[in-house]
């Protein structure tokens, strides 16, 4: 292939993005950090490092052929034709991106696999023995993300062939690890005196320091999924910014009319829901339906979690299930909705548009990522269970991860 | 060349699951001592 086939314009956007999401999983690590009771915040945001570390090695050995590479058969899984990178270099694959290095396509999707089971682990955040969060993460990279990334996103990836819309991870990403977080947190058990005794945050201020850094990462995570640096990447830009903006202004409304305060910490995770609710759609829909689509993650979203733990009893310690599971469901069922091609050629009509049936075609992606995930999550979990055990034992969850699993405290107060 | 290269670097990735698959369960005792210092329910 020639060499003025890549685009200089667009390999720097799409580098400076994967920097972008790069910088979203720490973010998640603080975000996560404040969240938790203090004697957990080390051990919560290791979690996050560890992953940023470990998934970055497993997907240039394996991870990123089995969901990229050519398919084996039926679109199920990538081959292991690109183990090591073999074969993924400098020049384009027409494929995936045309106009960038393959490897700059790699490292940007590399990013997405990173910070994805780095979301689950505030599902078990407070009582997974570290070894086991270990396991635990490496086998569901390979069993749970990678295949889903290939049913989407891989060439001749069923649901890609089956018309699925997912601009940049509503299914893959959200859906995925919040029908995880969801069988995760049941499986492992609630925290010793969940519903009993007081959990609040440590650390709002840490809360929101993450909040803005994944906000600001996140303009990576979905305009970089234009792949090109011109218009569709703009698209992305501006209706990630405007759904994460009317998620926050709504989810704190519904709040402070709930809980008769106007929160901080309402106003930071309703902008997370926002932006989870926007991916799939981000550069299919108009900034309008990007609007609505926020409004409609700010409240979905807020009783989401309410439903999940008050309702529902689990104890998905930092509403993972409803902030990624239910926001990221809306967002690919919304895509169905407000899709219109007059803003991506390569994209489908909605409902709105007169196209009920990409609706369904979201409906059934949806569907399939909640059970897959699902399913697989209980599988991995019940196995490392009867092999390493997944709990750390009742006298260090008391003391606190941070001692009992890394030996180290976050305050020397 | 490059498959070898491969290879080995499979093999360390592995070597280092492993490694911390095989790892002692509890961390250092010291820290405990400091934890011990402060009210851990807050």
């Amino acid at each position: 292939m020639p060499e003025s086939v890549i685009s200089a314009g667009d390999t720097a956007w799409l580098l400076t993005s994967a920097a972008l999401v790069m910088l979203m999983t720490p973010a998640l690590g603080f975000f996560y950090g404040g969240l938790v009771r203090r004697k957990n915040v080390l051990s919560t945001i290791m979690h996050s490092w560890f992953i940023l570390a470990l998934i970055s090695v497993q997907f240039v050995l394996w991870g990123y052929s089995l969901a990229f590479s050519p398919d084996t058969g039926m679109g199920i899984i990538g081959g292991l034709s690109w183990v090591g990178l073999n074969g993924v270099g400098q020049e384009p694959n027409p494929d995936y991106a045309a106009t960038v290095p393959a490897l700059a396509y790699m490292i940007f999707q590399m990013m997405f696999a990173v910070i994805t089971p780095a979301l689950i682990t505030g599902s078990f955040a407070e009582r997974k023995r570290f070894k086991a969060f270990v396991l635990f993460t490496l086998l569901w990279a390979t069993f749970v993300y990678d295949p889903l990334a290939h049913w989407v996103w891989g060439t001749g990836g069923w649901l890609r062939t089956m018309g699925t819309l997912d601009f940049a991870g509503g299914t893959v990403v959200h859906i995925s690890s919040g029908a995880s977080a969801l069988v995760a947190a049941i499986v492992l058990g609630k925290r010793k005196g969940f519903g009993k005794d007081a959990m609040d945050p440590h650390d709002l201020t840490m809360v929101v320091l993450g909040a803005a850094l994944l906000w600001f990462g996140w303009f990576g995570f979905n305009a970089g999924s234009a792949l090109t640096s011109g218009g569709l990447a703009a698209q992305a830009f501006v209706n990630t910014n405007t759904a994460a903006a009317m998620a926050g202004l709504t989810w704190m409304t519904v709040s402070w009319a709930v809980h008769r305060r106007p929160s901080i910490l309402g106003a930071a995770a309703g902008a997370v829901a926002g932006l989870v609710a926007i991916t799939p759609a981000a550069g299919f829909v108009t900034v309008p339906a990007s609007i609505i689509i926020g409004l409609g993650a700010g409240v979905v979203c807020f009783f989401g979690v309410m439903f999940v733990k008050e309702k529902f009893g689990v104890d998905d310690a930092l509403d993972v299930v409803g902030v990624h599971g239910v926001g990221g469901t809306w967002g690919a069922l919304a895509t169905g909705i407000f899709a219109t091609v007059a803003v991506n050629s390569a994209g489908a009509d909605g409902l709105l548009y007169g196209n009920p049936q990409q609706l369904l075609t979201q409906a059934i992606a949806a569907g399939v990522s909640w059970i897959y995930a699902g399913v697989m999550t209980f599988i991995i979990m019940k196995a490392i269970d009867a092999v390493i055990g997944l709990r750390v034992p009742e006298d260090e969850e008391v003391l606190g991860l941070d001692s009992t699993q890394h030996g180290e405290i976050a305050y020397q107060l | 060349m490059d498959a070898a290269l491969t290879l080995v670097s499979m093999i360390s990735f592995f070597v280092l699951v492993a490694t911390w698959i095989a790892a002692p369960l509890r961390a250092a005792e010291p820290s405990l001592a400091h934890e011990a210092a402060q009210p851990i329910a807050a």
